[in-house]
């Protein structure tokens, strides 16, 4: 079989090694969980199918160079190939194996914005959040925040959730966000959300360090409104989660 | 003669190096106090593997149709399905996503493929423009995000005027020759009369399936490229320009209608999840706009703009971008003033 693969054309042959390598790479990225760095997680059974379907063009690729002498291609599959696809093909064509494989996966954080963390998010008028709130997140907080006009409501109401620290020059002494990406579909759509926290605890926790804050809400002015902010008691410094993105 | 050619290519390896040199620049913000372009290109990279991971099942899925439809639909059969009357079925055109349910980056290899087996090039633009909105996967998330209301209306319809008014323009100025590239509207190359009977090469189920999976692999990395192309751009965008700045271009009748534009665009979303990102800004933004983003969106985008290169020649992608977004702006600013009364 080496002897027969060797005949291969080096143009096909890398051909075949991207469909192979794509393949293995979308699987890569299913059973190590990278896949929730890139994608919301409701739509990784589209990477099953192109692992599967990466898969099965590298095989009928390979196919006509593991037959046997006489089952040699026929005429008919070399000339069925619609475009010659070039080498400056295989070259764009490689960006995303080599990127992928090259650079570390690493989800979106507090070093990807290009603004600040946004504290509205849209919410409809059938919106019902249910979650008990000591189990809520950031966005269930802030479509809550939405929902309700009068936001003082929201005194003294207990909170703990995660994200990571974003500070802001603008900020006062102890105050600080606590933020997440918001994915819809994939990281193109990213929407850094946040909450406005205070705590003198934080100071030397370096942003971008990811916590998990409790505490009571008092509504106070931040950024220019009134919304709640947290009064936290508790900061405590976690490791950032495997699946650091919300989904709305 | 010679001598031009070999300046003209020196000029084009010179052009695209030039061009990746300020694409490495403005992405690295080299010269800029505090920029970390180590974060800068991890950055980049999630977001261009983001859009490529989602994209690319997309694509191979569009190609293993394209495959099948090489395979097993003749032009005979084409001609059998459409209307006779140019309008007719042109209409029909922007209807047949139901039968190719496929959203922006899979419609492309599809309508290239059609198009070598001698589909109109009206009903081929309005299949184009329109399949990547009307399809039932697209119908079931709009749904989804909005419910019942005018938006799911509005989406389905101005797709349909949109895509079927730009179709008929093109019934009546162009010609295969003069807008597609010769790739797309030649059989297949090598002679292989197959192409265009392909029943009669037909032996079994497994050499026709075989033989579809070859042409949709070499269909993926035609068109692959154009998407990986697109995809680049659209997470340079996204690295240099947040959401917010574009959001904050636009509030009232035109400039919310043009900022969901741009951002549509940019972001270059599938188009069978952009309704639950349309859903985040429905208190923020004006009927008029999500529709145009809703519209706008699936037809044109920065990847489905370059895929575009690989089917049509340079001035005809131009007015596949410009008539859309023309239209829908135009659709978009009369919602909202109907809905101002």
């Amino acid at each position: 079989m080496l002897a027969q693969l060797k005949n291969i054309p080096v143009r096909d042959g890398v051909k075949i090694a991207l469909l192979f390598g794509l393949s293995g790479y979308f699987l890569w990225n299913i059973l190590t969980e990278n896949l929730s760095n890139y994608i919301n997680t409701r739509f990784g059974w589209l990477s099953w199918v192109a692992v599967a379907l990466f898969f099965a063009m590298g095989v009928v690729n390979l196919l006509p160079y593991l037959r046997k002498k006489s089952d040699a291609p026929t005429p008919f599959i070399q000339t069925n190939s619609v475009m010659p696809n070039g080498w400056s093909v295989m070259l764009i064509c490689a960006i995303p194996l080599a990127l992928g494989t090259l650079i570390p996966s690493k989800p979106l954080g507090v070093e990807s914005l290009t603004g600040t963390l946004n504290t509205n998010v849209s919410v409809s008028k059938t919106t019902v959040i249910t979650r008990d709130p000591l189990k809520r997140n950031i966005l269930d907080w802030l479509r809550a925040f939405g929902l309700e006009a009068d936001k003082t409501r929201f005194n003294g109401v207990e909170a703990e959730f995660s994200g990571f620290i974003y500070r802001n020059p603008e900020f006062t002494e102890g105050q600080f966000m606590v933020g997440r990406f918001i994915v819809s579909c994939c990281t193109a759509d990213a929407d850094p959300v946040g909450l406005p926290v205070y705590s003198l605890a934080a100071e030397d926790l370096a942003e971008g360090q990811w916590v998990t804050v409790r505490g009571k809400f008092t509504v106070g002015e931040f950024r220019d409104s009134i919304t709640p902010i947290l009064q936290a008691e508790i900061v405590t410094p976690i490791e950032q989660p495997k699946n650091s993105y919300l989904y709305p | 003669m010679e001598n031009t050619g070999s300046i003209r290519k020196t000029a084009i390896t010179v052009g695209i190096l030039a061009l990746i040199a300020i694409f490495l620049y403005t992405l690295l913000d080299v010269g800029t106090t505090g920029a970390n372009p180590q974060d800068r290109i991890s950055t980049f990279t999630t977001r261009f593997l983001g859009i490529f991971i989602e994209a690319a099942p997309f694509l191979l899925l569009g190609s293993l149709f394209s495959g099948l439809i090489e395979v097993y639909v003749s032009r005979e059969d084409l001609f059998r399905v459409l209307p006779k009357n140019p309008i007719l079925a042109t209409i029909a055109g922007a209807f047949m996503g139901l039968a190719f349910p496929v959203c922006e980056c899979g419609v492309v290899p599809v309508t290239r493929r059609l198009f070598t087996k001698g589909l109109p090039m009206s009903v081929g633009i309005a299949f184009m423009l329109a399949a990547p909105v009307m399809n039932p996967i697209v119908f079931v998330s709009t749904f989804i995000a909005f419910g019942w209301t005018e938006i799911i209306v509005l989406r389905f319809v101005v797709t349909a005027i949109v895509a079927i008014s730009i179709g008929l323009i093109f019934a009546t100025v162009a010609r295969p020759h003069e807008t597609l590239l010769p790739i797309s509207f030649a059989p297949v190359r090598g002679g292989n009369h197959g192409a265009l009977s392909p029943k009669s090469t037909q032996k079994s189920l497994f050499s026709s399936l075989y033989r579809a999976c070859r042409v949709a692999s070499d269909e993926f990395f035609e068109m692959g490229r154009f998407l990986i192309i697109g995809s680049l751009l659209a997470a340079w965008m996204q690295t240099r320009v947040s959401q917010q700045d574009l959001i904050s271009i636009g509030s009232g009748v035109v400039l919310s209608v043009l900022a969901m534009q741009a951002l549509a665009f940019v972001l270059s979303l599938c188009s069978t999840v952009d309704a639950f990102l349309a859903l985040s800004f429905l208190n923020t933004f004006t009927t008029g706009s999500l529709v145009a983003f809703l519209t706008f969106g699936p037809m044109v985008d920065i990847k489905s703009a370059m895929m575009f290169a690989g089917v049509f020649k340079k001035k005809i992608v131009a007015y596949l971008v410009i008539l859309p977004f023309l239209m829908t702006l135009l659709v978009g600013i009369l919602i909202n003033i109907w809905m101002m009364r």
